[in-house]
């Protein structure tokens, strides 16, 4: 109706179209460039340069890197299925006491969780490492899932307490009124309804621990049970650096999460909530 | 319960690291109390405080970034833009990747030969500009710290999205009534109100330069000259390439030490968002 703003909106727009085009742009070319690399040959990187559409859908690189890498990739689903939902569900026990039941001294333990998200976990790596060789489970997967629930727990605490303060109470009232038990409570109408927030956490949770390096150097030496980040690391020692095969090993390591994260990706506004107000 | 069982080993181990701290050991032989030696051996370390140096810097250069490039990508995307979810998407997919993958795939960028930033640079008629990025000690640790930045902003940029959707509509309404302009509102309703996604965002970016080291070993080892050597990064190469474990546990427990009054600042402001 007034011919003034939508010229004004279009003023708006278009900078911020641009703008957020150019910058969409600059954070995939790396991932693009790996892409097209993978597929060629050492000597058509040397003389075409990494941006060129490959001449032919070479899978030689795809191979080789298939070879060195696939236990690795094996390893790291073994540890990390696990590992994510056992700390997502066992920090939603937590989480859930502290949104729902009013113990005295229920912020204390909030704020140990919290401090643990706070704390680097590499301080960690050395009596981690002492206490794992220790119990005797130095070079075991069992070594590896335990630190990831371990670990994993303040932030999954963090997240799905807020997630949970977000669901009315009254739904626990009614629940109760109709008899159901506290537990009956979490399981049939906190755990469904926070279904978005669980699955991204279990989610965020297989991510960060498919590509978690440090524990898998310090908790294992033998590649039976190293997870791929150490994998694909080796790879790059082993060889004198063959860029073509790095570039395809890079991209098999990370399929597998990207895969996930597509799969996930629209929980997320909802899964997100629970980290963005904090109460 | 069952929760607190598990994070008993995370107070264990630093309970345990502190310990050690205080002892001699080379892993070969058995632990042998030596008290503070292992701090005082610190004290003459020039390489050791170099990567905590090195670690405040990545620190540094973090936090500022953390609170600007997302935020504003964030405002960018709450325009309500066509396509904006494949933007997040794009946005936020680097976030799946491994330290390791993502030293590979910054290769690309950062190298002399090959990388997208000397030819943009060679492009733009800025050839002067040009070098090896990760051979230099002047430009490695910055180039390592955009690699992390790179990697990790998506995540950030979700942070403050969420936040931004759910701040209430009446008090924008209220703004633009009493005729505030875009400015006016950003720096008095916008900013005030995503300060519980500030909090979380620069503790994760603190958090991220004390335990950078994968990107780093996988990229440079600590190279060029120390350049890029972090704590976190020490702690495993004294430990395991050097098999000193007291001496790398005493590090550990600086790296605590420096770590905590953040620690207790990021606890205050979640208290106090309550």
């Amino acid at each position: 109706m007034i011919p003034s703003l939508k010229i004004n909106k279009l003023v708006v727009k278009v900078p911020v179209y641009l703008a957020i085009i150019i910058l969409s742009v600059i954070w995939i070319a790396p991932i693009l460039t790996v892409f097209l690399v993978s597929f060629k040959t050492e000597g058509e990187l040397t003389f075409r340069g990494p941006w060129s559409i490959p001449e032919l859908l070479i899978l030689d690189n795809y191979i080789e890197a298939w070879f060195a890498l696939k236990q690795y990739l094996y390893n790291t689903l073994i540890i990390a299925i696990p590992s994510a939902i056992a700390s997502v569900f066992v920090a939603s026990l937590g989480a859930y006491a502290l949104a729902r039941i009013n113990f005295k001294v229920n912020n204390y333990f909030f704020l140990l969780f919290i401090a643990g998200l706070a704390i680097p976990q590499h301080m960690s790596l050395i009596s981690l490492f002492r206490l794992m060789y220790r119990l005797g489970l130095y070079n075991t997967y069992l070594a590896q899932i335990i630190t990831h629930i371990a670990f994993g727990i303040p932030i999954c605490v963090l997240v799905l307490r807020n997630f949970f303060l977000t669901i009315s109470k009254e739904i626990d009232d009614a629940a109760r009124i109709d008899g159901c038990s506290e537990l009956g409570i979490y399981f049939r109408m906190i755990l469904p309804l926070s279904k978005a927030a669980l699955i991204t956490m279990i989610g965020f949770q297989f991510m960060w621990i498919w590509n978690t390096l440090g524990w898998g150097l310090v908790l294992a030496s033998d590649p039976s049970v190293m997870p791929i980040a150490v994998g694909l690391l080796n790879f790059k020692g082993q060889y004198f650096i063959k860029w073509t095969w790095l570039a395809a090993g890079a991209v098999l390591a990370s399929t597998t999460p990207i895969i996930l994260f597509l799969l996930i990706q629209k929980y997320f506004y909802k899964g997100f909530i629970g980290m963005s107000v904090s109460k | 319960m069952l929760p607190l069982a598990f994070y008993a080993i995370e107070l264990y181990s630093i309970a345990d690291v502190i310990r050690l701290s205080l002892y001699k050991w080379t892993t070969l032989s058995p632990p042998k109390f030596v008290g503070l030696a292992n701090f005082a051996t610190l004290l003459g370390d020039t390489r050791i405080q170099n990567s905590f140096v090195n670690t405040f810097k990545w620190a540094a250069v973090s936090i500022l970034a953390s609170i600007t490039i997302p935020l504003l990508i964030a405002l960018l995307l709450n325009e309500r833009l066509r396509g904006e979810n494949i933007y997040k998407i794009l946005f936020i997919l680097p976030q799946a990747l491994s330290g390791v993958a993502v030293g590979m795939i910054l290769h690309w960028v950062f190298s002399p030969t090959y990388g997208i930033l000397n030819m943009v640079l060679r492009a733009m008629g800025l050839g002067m500009f040009i070098h090896g990025w990760l051979g230099d000690p002047n430009t490695a640790l910055y180039s390592l710290i955009a690699a992390t930045i790179w990697a990790g902003m998506g995540f950030q940029l979700m942070i403050y999205l969420t936040r931004l959707r759910g701040l209430p509509k009446d008090i924008f309404e209220a703004a633009r009534v009493d005729g505030a302009n875009f400015l006016q509102t950003f720096r008095h309703i916008t900013l005030p109100l995503m300060k519980p996604a500030f909090a979380i965002v620069v503790t994760m970016a603190i958090l991220g330069a004390f335990t950078a080291f994968d990107i780093i070993l996988t990229m440079t080892r600590g190279g060029p000259k120390g350049a890029t050597e972090t704590a976190a990064l020490m702690i495993y190469l004294i430990g395991w390439w050097r098999f000193k474990m007291g001496y790398a546990s005493a590090i550990s427990v600086i790296l605590l030490l420096s770590s905590l009054p953040f620690v207790i600042l990021y606890m205050r402001m979640i208290v106090k968002g309550r």
